[in-house]
């Protein structure tokens, strides 16, 4: 699974943790900085997080920060538009349909930050473990549903397949849109039917495209074999101390960051 | 359709469920007037059916959620009802009508119109009881996301039917 980085050999404690309990901290330390991305300082404890855990992962974060530099021209994109379009009842700035507002700008950063941070925090996940083990860690935390009896397998497939598609469509995404925006292509101010008209151009290109990778996907599975039945090999986990003490440590950071949030 | 290519057609969703809120959020105002999310939801329930509706439904917003931050966790319950209700009923309708025509739009028709009878059900009596009025009811499911009910209209029958040129859905199964 290549989020934005790959998957890293080492024997840190990341690297030792076991499937369920990396995914399950992962989760708890994702949900935490989400809420915390709400304000400046929050921001800032969530950068502190994630550079703690890339220091517990032995993963160099300068490789992780490479790894956004590819998405700079996506990450400029969102932030002057919505520094420089969003309504705003205080503008700094106002010329022509252009409107700088700091309320705009601070949207902005926020929301970049957000993409941000999850993007670090999940390429460490896939720096420190395997897909499978990824896919595993899912599979376990949700085999209780397996008592309702869903096909909690088939669902943890989908969901790391899921997320293996991520980072390619977003790039495909993008290119989308920039070769759109270089022809010319803009969400038109006019009537409602125009205005959504207008992104059918920047749309249908996309979906189709990833049709396309899932159709090639499903083509290559089949000619090695999955059919997506039951009855799966399956890897025994063995839990240690240290995996109680990621879990708890996540578990008490989002209590503290659900109890002191009015605070951040 | 194998339940491997159904799997896939799900995944492929739920990845587009993470990355079209991002493309829509680029435009401000764009994720309220084109409620991106759903797109990927119907198109899921039409082409893979129910259950795997129903799935990218459930897992869509909160793997955007998980990924992006996006939708809040106030709104994150509310949509997860929506379009759960979406895939379902999408699925549900394409099985019921086959292959007749206009069956796609027929399906998306009902399914967008239940989805929204359930969601603002589901906001008067369980997520805001006592806050949703008729009159908010219409403004919220219907007046503001116009633009998103239009291109859904537009967007879904025709990339069903570029799927079906292009073989990936086989036409006697519709």
């Amino acid at each position: 699974m290549n989020m934005l980085g790959a998957y890293q050999k080492g024997t840190s404690v990341l690297h030792r943790l076991s499937p369920s309990a990396l995914v399950a901290s992962y989760l708890l330390f994702l949900i935490s900085i989400i809420l915390l991305s709400t304000r400046v300082i929050g921001i800032g404890i969530s950068l502190l997080l994630v550079i703690l855990l890339y220091r517990t992962g032995g993963i160099k974060l300068k490789g992780a920060f490479k790894s956004l530099w590819k998405f700079r021209v996506f990450i400029v994109t969102v932030f002057l538009l919505n520094a420089c379009f969003q309504p705003s009842g205080s503008p700094l700035f106002t010329w022509w349909f252009v409107t700088i507002s700091l309320d705009g700008a601070m949207i902005g950063l926020r929301m970049i930050a957000t993409v941000v941070l999850v993007t670090l925090l999940s390429t460490l996940l896939t720096s420190v473990a395997t897909p499978v083990a990824i896919t595993d860690g899912l599979k376990s935390l949700l085999h209780p549903l397996s008592y309702l009896h869903l096909k909690t397998d088939e669902v943890a497939t989908v969901i790391s397949l899921a997320i293996t598609m991520i980072p390619v469509l977003a790039r495909e995404s993008r290119l989308i849109l920039l070769s759109s925006l270089s022809r010319g292509a803009a969400v038109k101010d006019g009537k409602l039917r125009e205005k959504a008209l207008s992104f059918v151009p920047m749309v249908l290109p996309l979906f189709l495209a990833a049709f396309r990778k899932a159709d090639e996907l499903s083509l290559a599975m089949e000619a090695r074999g999955y059919s997506g039945e039951r009855n799966r090999t399956k890897r025994k986990s063995h839990y240690s101390k240290s995996d109680a003490c990621a879990v708890m440590i996540s578990i008490l950071f989002s209590i503290s960051v659900i109890t002191l949030k009015g605070v951040f | 359709m194998s339940i491997l290519k159904r799997s896939l057609t799900c995944a492929v969703c739920l990845a587009l469920c993470v990355v079209l809120p991002m493309v829509f959020h680029a435009i401000p105002q764009g994720g309220v007037l084109f409620s991106p999310m759903h797109l990927p939801v119907l198109l899921c329930g039409i082409v893979s059916g129910w259950c795997t509706g129903l799935l990218c439904g459930i897992a869509g917003p909160l793997l955007s959620f998980l990924f992006t931050g996006m939708p809040g966790i106030p709104m994150l319950p509310q949509m997860i009802t929506e379009l759960a209700c979406y895939g379902l009923f999408s699925g549900l309708m394409m099985a019921l009508l086959g292959n007749k025509k206009g069956g796609v739009l027929i399906s998306l028709l009902v399914a967008m119109a239940i989805g929204r009878v359930i969601a603002g059900l589901a906001r008067a009596f369980i997520f805001t009881p006592g806050a949703m009025t008729f009159p908010l009811w219409i403004a919220s499911y219907f007046v503001s996301c116009l633009p998103a009910i239009v291109m859904q209209l537009v967007l879904i029958p025709l990339i069903y039917a570029a799927l079906k040129k292009t073989g990936f859905i086989s036409k006697e199964l519709g």
